[in-house]
């Protein structure tokens, strides 16, 4: 833990910074949080998310035929709904209780993307 | 008239840089690798350098091919599910990666990302802010 005269010492330099250097210090901060939450989160809470990104792509190799071009709502393997947008497939997922599902597009056969090209 | 959105995320960037660039992370299972990305409201998807796959763990060719077309061809890249995280909001996405080793740079367009969120650019000032679409 760090020591309290350290944190009011930083405190003090944070406040005579500008306004731009603390969207700076603000960014770093949320990225370190970023960092943080990546490797305290519970193992088992972790499993489960990868446990549901497994079966849900088992799923959809399954059925992206059936709900190509759409977007699909699942927890897991779990088809709670489909949409022809993001928002029409969350509605379903609040609809079903589980407003944290996947929200997904499943890309149809022959589907082509675009993009501009960069420089 | 006037409308009004809110948003609960911030970033600043370096307006004087090409591109919006932003810098996020993908993860998947115990592996995760932080990436620039090219904010690209043109892009259909999120289109990643394949090292980041790899640097994730993915045999990249083991995803569906999909084809993505630019103003001087076309190329392939590889569908797979990872966590995108943004500004500390996280998203499982159907991320693609580029079969070609050179392709630069890496992109979140809108399948995974812009259709996720609500977006608002303050270009002048390098001001970039995000909520997750329901979340408002």
């Amino acid at each position: 833990m760090m020591a309290v005269n350290t944190v009011q010492n930083i405190k003090q330099q944070l406040a005579q910074l500008s306004p731009q250097e603390r969207d700076e210090i603000n960014q770093f901060l949320a990225q370190q949080k970023q960092r943080d939450a990546l490797f305290t989160e519970p193992a088992a809470a972790l499993t489960e998310r990868e446990r549901k990104r497994q079966l849900r792509t088992v799923w959809l190799k399954a059925h992206r035929d059936e709900y190509g071009g759409l977007y699909v709502a699942l927890d897991g393997d779990r088809l709670l709904g489909t949409g022809k947008n993001y928002p029409e497939a969350h509605g379903a997922a609040k609809a079903a209780g589980v407003p944290e599902a996947y929200i997904g597009f499943v890309y149809p056969e022959n589907y082509e993307g675009a993009m501009g090209g960069w420089a | 008239m006037s409308h009004q959105l809110h948003y609960n995320r911030l970033a600043s960037y370096d307006p004087a840089q090409s591109g919006i660039t932003l810098l996020v992370s993908l993860s998947l299972v115990a592996h995760s690798v932080e990436v620039e990305v090219k904010l690209d409201t043109g892009a259909t998807d999120c289109i990643f350098a394949r090292e980041w796959g790899e640097q994730l763990g993915l045999d990249v060719e083991q995803g569906r091919a999909v084809r993505i077309r630019t103003t001087t061809g076309i190329f392939v890249a590889y569908e797979h599910d990872v966590t995108l995280n943004v500004l500390g909001l996280e998203f499982d996405i159907p991320a693609l990666f580029a079969h070609a080793d050179d392709f630069r740079p890496s992109v979140l367009g809108r399948h995974g990302f812009l259709d996720h969120v609500y977006l608002g650019l303050v270009d002048y000032e390098g001001k970039l802010y995000l909520s997750r679409y329901g979340q408002e």
